[in-house]
């Protein structure tokens, strides 16, 4: 058994930052627009797809498909807001949710429509990536999972930066923090909002491709990274960015480690991590890290 | 194409669609409508009514017994899943009930020796009554409109009983009808499972009339979506408008088979419009057709 502990931490680790570039966007919309943006694993997916269709299906290079990934998505989430969920922005926070459920099957079914519904890969025929082998072969690494970690905390350092230090980043803590007294000091809501989605969907984006250069890509992939992501947030407390992150730590090791050491099998994987919410919910709701949060959570 | 639509076989089967989905309509009506929760694990308490029912029913138990069976394990899923949850705020419950659809979904899936996994239960047989046999397709349809009737009269009831007023009374004000001295908490769950049962009861008579239960992708989030849409384009609140929902989205499901597109496309077609009238409705009018003002979603 303990030889397998070092790649199963190294899987952890791996499921851990993915969940947490999807979770940390969702706890932002959270933040902002006080809704649970059910969508949200399926622009992950959508971010995959897209990937998909440039650098396998047109064959571009991947420095000029990433980015184009990332602008994909920043103007899918900056339309999708304008159109569906800015109408609504002063209702009670259960009709953007219903609507964001509708969002997340309408993706899929855009992109079933366009790819098929079979599972993909990125994977060309005949390439070859590096594996790099560590502690006397006990722990096999690949060059694209390397890329996946450090692609991650480079963007949550970076995520962290933007919104510590920069102004826009100031204007969207204020905006979080109370909408109103923020637009009465002269920031701009809307303009704030879009760029909001624009990075929570990109950072999903990013997540989705992530996943699917590491695993495959399928249209309902989204759907068990949303709830991993659900579950992330809920774990270290809503709305709260460096929870979302112990979340996603939490989600991570714990799934991969029940399916390690335990006779439970990997098709159970979300089904543990949900009841282990539910569990949560009832006895800790305000998440790990959470405070104040009881009077969010609980009536 | 006109020969398939005036086909009586073909109607009746969308007649008893209807009436199934009528009913899930109107029991998750109980909790969306009226004490303003969004109740995510529907599907999980229809999969356990027809699972129980199957089960019960092809293992020679009487058909009353057994589908009277259903409801009452759905209407027990619905108090466990109600005690963890209901004391949560809606957005916590929308999550919660989801992850309860995930593990009942998984449980179907991987339980093999019961449920026989993806592969479904073939051969479910259809009840013979008091000497009649309903395995006519024409017989079956009456016997669902019966069963289908007296529930939502039993539904119509209870509604529109002191008990129903005290529910619309927790969802209007919460903390009114608590210092009226009513135990909000027993009510909620009294709903919970009152809905729950009326969801099992629904699973009995589909899983008899499809002959056949299970495969993957059945009792999962594509049919929570439907049922959604039925009850938000009926009108949260509305007992007719779920009955009204149902009618009106199954033709437009059934409509979709006719337009002139590949077969392959109709899924994701038909997926794609239930998820643009949801999005519609609840951005346009989300008290949907016959529904009334209600706090849940509209201020």
């Amino acid at each position: 058994m303990p030889e397998i502990l070092p790649q199963i931490i190294w899987f952890s680790l791996l499921a851990s930052a993915i969940y947490a570039l999807i979770a940390t966007g969702l706890t932002l919309l959270f933040g902002i627009l006080n809704f649970i943006n059910f969508a949200h694993g399926d622009f992950a997916m959508v971010g995959a797809y897209v990937f998909f269709a440039l650098a396998i299906m047109l064959g571009l290079p991947w420095w000029i498909a990433v980015p184009l990934v990332i602008a994909c998505c920043a103007l899918m989430g900056v339309v999708i807001e304008k159109i569906t969920l800015k109408p609504v922005r002063k209702s009670p926070s259960f009709t953007p949710l219903i609507i964001s459920i509708g969002i997340g099957a309408l993706l899929q079914a855009i992109i079933t429509i366009f790819f098929g519904s079979g599972v993909k890969s990125y994977r060309v025929e005949g390439a070859e990536t590096a594996i790099y082998k560590l502690f006397g072969g006990s722990l096999i690494v690949t060059q694209s999972q390397i890329i996946i970690i450090i692609t991650t905390i480079l963007l949550l350092i970076g995520l962290h930066i933007f919104l510590k230090h920069s102004k826009t980043g100031k204007a969207v803590r204020a905006v979080a923090d109370n909408m109103e007294v923020a637009s009465i000091l002269g920031i701009n809501i809307d303009k704030t909002i879009s760029i909001i989605f624009a990075i929570a969907t990109a950072m999903a984006g990013v997540g989705g491709l992530l996943i699917a250069y590491e695993q495959n890509l399928s249209v309902t992939m989204g759907i068990s990274l949303g709830v991993k992501a659900f579950a992330a947030i809920i774990l270290g407390g809503v709305g709260n960015i460096l929870g979302a992150v112990v979340g996603a730590l939490v989600i991570g090791f714990g799934e991969n480690l029940i399916v390690g050491f335990t006779p439970i099998p990997a098709n159970f994987k979300d089904a543990i991590v949900f009841a282990l919410l539910i569990l949560m919910l009832f006895i800790r709701p305000n998440g790990l890290l959470g405070e104040k949060a009881e009077s969010q959570v609980r009536k | 194409m006109l020969a398939a639509i005036v086909n009586p076989g073909y109607i009746i089967g969308f007649l008893t669609n209807m009436v199934i989905f009528a009913l899930l309509g109107l029991s998750l009506n109980i909790i969306i409508g009226y004490i303003g929760y969004l109740n995510l694990g529907h599907v999980g308490f229809w999969a356990i009514g027809a699972y129980t029912y199957t089960l019960l029913l092809m293992n020679g138990t009487n058909y009353f017994v057994a589908l009277l069976a259903g409801g009452v394990a759905a209407g027990i899923s619905g108090l466990l899943l109600g005690i963890p949850t209901l004391k949560l705020k809606s957005h916590y419950i929308a999550i919660a009930s989801l992850g309860f659809t995930y593990i009942v979904y998984s449980l179907v899936i991987n339980l093999n020796d019961l449920t026989r996994g993806p592969l479904g239960i073939p051969g479910i047989p259809r009840p013979v009554i008091f000497g009649i046999d309903f395995s006519g397709d024409l017989a079956y349809l009456i016997l669902s409109i019966i069963i289908v009737s007296i529930s939502c009269l039993i539904i119509y009831i209870l509604l529109r009983s002191p008990w129903g007023r005290i529910l619309e009374t927790i969802r209007e004000d919460e903390i009114a009808s608590k210092s009226l001295g009513k135990n909000i908490f027993k009510y909620k769950i009294q709903a919970f499972i009152l809905s729950a049962f009326f969801a099992g009861i629904a699973g009995g008579i589909f899983a008899s009339f499809h002959e056949y239960i299970g495969g993957p992708g059945a009792f999962f989030l594509p049919q929570l979506l439907f049922i959604l849409s039925v009850v938000m384009m009926g009108g949260a609140g509305s007992f007719w408008g779920s009955i009204v929902g149902a009618a009106a989205l199954m033709t437009m499901y059934e409509a979709v088979r006719f337009l002139p597109i590949e077969a392959t496309l109709v899924g994701p077609t038909q997926q794609a419009s239930f998820a643009l009238v949801l999005i519609l409705i609840m951005i346009i009018h989300p008290r949907g057709i016959m529904g009334r003002k209600i706090k849940t979603f509209q201020k």
